[in-house]
């Protein structure tokens, strides 16, 4: 197992640097002078020259990268023209916000999809069935920007039972950072008051967001299933006389898991895509909003950065779901072990 | 008093829905097992033996089904009621027809088979258990059963997950095993040998053997009994010897001519056609239109008359001997 994954790390570095280089030359074929934006219209020609040579845009553009490279392995992104910081502080204070989201969302996504699928399988052709396979289809098919402005008008409009903007209610302030997540801190902060805050003003965005993975998640799971389900060796572990329950829950499922696994954690990855839509309708401070002013402003190193954020989170999580595939599936397994 | 037998179907007839329409496949299908007894079901590829077999084990609930009949169990109806889930795996033991199959690709041999045990010994202790299951495969002659048992089934050859699931159907020591084509997938010398382990076992233990099969051969060594099959209906059951001494159906006659030299299956040679379509099998004797002795009395329902000791044949070739 070992050898597989060092041999799937570097492989997915390899694909980080790919996509590294790529945000790097396009970031800077786009038109403008990031260093005149930065400044504006009064700065003196010298003054944007000064940054144009902080930034080392007076250098050829190989040059450019392997100053880049150089200081991205000391863990530096560079300055922020637009919030004249660091672009590693400003992911610090964005990140955890799109994170906690996120998560949040794909736990919805898991916890909600594969037992809405089971249900249907079980209930093949009957009225359960029909009304989870019906709610699938509206989850994926309807963009979960659309399904957040759908929440906002009923649960925080017509019937004010939810908020709607930001991560927490004005008055309360937030916990001392540890994770950046607001509910985490907030329960090593044994402030429960804000917890539960912080729960309510994840709700509908978390909700918004998790719906069409939800959906996916819920269809696969079910036909999934039901092939599994007509497989000889369920028909065999009910001549055992197993319990339906086992059969369903362990026997049909394992077997069944690893093909929804993987488009699940694809579904998980890009909802960090999706959550910049979901984060503009709910006023969500997170990486969303930063990307839209970092490519507004032409921040060149807060948009490699946060690319290069993105793209890490999606290789990460494939890659935990490539472990927990091949955990699931000895067959992978112990191919894997063999190193074949 | 009349004793019961062990098994006992009457009057078991099933069909199920498909897209050409119902398709009536079992008729009439009355059998019987007493305790001890092996019995065998035979007859060409698509007669409706597997589905007998689980229609015993009540496999085939769900839409679209039409079953009808009796079936009991030690005197007692276990058609359709919530008996047959405590008899299953207990009492009585199936081993299904695809080895490769039947055994789940995402559990080790070991888990698979433990599942089994626990249907009985709920408590038993991890190791005891282990040394069970090991015991288990031991008795079916498996070579290096740690290694087996550690094993996922795509690990192991067809001949090793034959025997991994006699193992499995044994392990509980049921009153009954269901048995569909055991060692079909095995080699003829390998065949021989499981089918002994089987038999040896089964003995030890007092259980009875409903065996399907092709293979004629396996019925002459292993069974007591034999049933004819033929598409869905039984059309000639008798004791081993008295019915490959003579065989009175024509179907039995020209399975018997068939007798496979090397490994069997298939249809019997000289017999042209094959099984009805069970949308609109033929009126009376389903075999009528292959054969031939057919004469018009054969499209009228054609019960079973014995012709001697326990044997019976439902052909209007034969009239019914009288008892005494
Ligand atoms: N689930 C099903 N739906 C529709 N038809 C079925 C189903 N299962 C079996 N049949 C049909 O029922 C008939 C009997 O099937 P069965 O499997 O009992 O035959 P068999 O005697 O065991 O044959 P074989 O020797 O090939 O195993 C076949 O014609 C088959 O096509
Ligand atoms: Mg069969």
């Amino acid at each position: 197992m070992g050898r597989a994954l060092f041999r799937r790390l570097v492989w997915s570095l390899g694909v980080l640097f790919g996509v590294s280089l790529l945000i790097f030359v396009l970031a800077r074929v786009i038109p403008g002078d990031p260093a005149r934006i930065a400044l504006g219209p009064m700065a003196t020609e010298e003054q944007v020259e000064a940054l144009r040579r902080a930034l080392y845009l007076d250098r050829p553009l190989p040059l450019q990268y392997v100053e880049f490279l150089r200081r991205v392995v000391r863990g530096d992104l560079g300055f922020s023209t637009y919030t004249k910081r660091p672009v590693v502080e400003d992911l610090r204070e964005y990140l955890p916000a799109t994170l906690e989201l996120v998560f949040v969302s794909g736990f919805i996504m898991v916890a909600l999809g594969l037992p809405l699928g089971i249900v249907a399988a079980h209930f093949r052709d009957r009225w359960p069935d029909a009304l989870a396979r019906v709610l699938a289809l509206l989850g994926v098919v309807t963009p979960s920007f659309v399904w957040a402005i759908f929440l906002v008008l009923i649960f925080s409009y017509a019937l004010g039972w939810l908020p709607v903007m930001g991560r927490l209610s004005e008055g309360l302030s937030p916990p001392p950072r540890v994770t950046g997540f607001l509910t985490i801190d907030a329960v090593l902060a044994r402030d429960w008051v804000v917890f539960v805050d912080a729960l309510r003003h994840l709700a509908l965005p978390a909700l918004a967001l998790s719906l069409s993975g939800l959906g996916q998640a819920a269809r696969l799971a079910r036909t999934n299933l039901l092939e599994t389900f007509a497989k000889p060796y369920i028909e065999l572990a009910r001549a055992y006389g197993l319990s339906p329950f086992a059969i369903a829950l362990k026997y049909a499922l394992r077997p069944a898991m690893a093909p929804t696994l993987t488009i699940m954690g694809l579904d998980f990855a890009a909802m960090l895509g999706s959550a910049f839509l979901v984060e503009a309708v709910f006023n969500w401070p997170g990486l969303a909003r930063y990307m839209v002013q970092a490519t507004l402003y032409k921040d060149l190193n807060a948009i490699v950065g946060t690319a290069l954020v993105v793209a890490a989170f999606f290789l990460a999580v494939n890659l935990l779901v490539d472990l927990v595939v091949v955990w699931l599936n000895p067959r992978l397994r112990i191919q894997e072990r063999e190193g074949i | 008093m009349i004793a019961v037998s062990l098994l006992e179907v009457k009057q078991l007839n099933l069909s199920l829905r498909t897209h050409t329409g119902l398709a009536h496949i079992l008729k009439d299908v009355s059998l019987r097992v007493e305790a001890g007894e092996r019995v065998a079901l035979v007859g060409e590829t698509g007669c409706g033996k597997s589905l007998t077999l689980k229609a015993i084990l009540g496999l085939l609930e769900g839409k679209g089904l039409v079953v009808s009949g009796k079936v009991l169990f030690e005197g007692e109806e276990i058609l359709g009621t919530p008996r047959i889930l405590r008899l299953r795996g207990v009492q009585i033991g199936f081993i299904p027809q695809d080895p490769a199959a039947s055994l789940n690709p995402t559990f080790s041999i070991a888990d698979q088979l433990l599942a089994v045990v626990r249907r009985v010994r709920r408590n038993l202790p991890k190791e005891k258990a282990w040394a069970l299951i090991k015991e288990a495969l031991v008795e079916v002659a498996v070579p290096d059963p740690d290694r087996v048992l550690a094993s996922y089934p795509f690990q192991l050859s067809g001949g090793l997950c034959q025997r991994v699931l006699i193992a499995t159907a044994l392990v509980n020591r049921p009153k009954l095993v269901l048995a569909d084509e055991p060692g079909t997938a095995l080699d003829v010398t390998v065949q021989a040998q499981t089918l002994r382990a089987m038999r040896h076992l089964t003995e030890k233990s007092g259980s009875s053997v409903i065996l399907v099969t092709h293979n004629l051969g396996v019925v002459r060594e292993f069974a007591d009994r034999v049933y004819v099959m033929y598409a869905g209906t039984i059309v000639e059951h008798g004791p081993v010897k008295s019915v490959f001494q003579t065989p009175r159906h024509p179907y039995t006659r020209a399975l018997l001519d068939s007798v496979p030299r090397l490994t069997g299956g298939g249809l019997p040679q000289g017999l042209d056609g094959h099984i009805p379509d069970y949308t609109s099998p033929p009126k009376g004797c389903r075999f009528r239109p292959r054969c031939a002795f057919a004469r018009p009395e054969c499209a009228e329902e054609q019960p079973l008359r014995q012709v001697a000791e326990g044997h019976e044949v439902a052909c209007v070739l034969y009239a019914e001997v009288p008892r005494g």
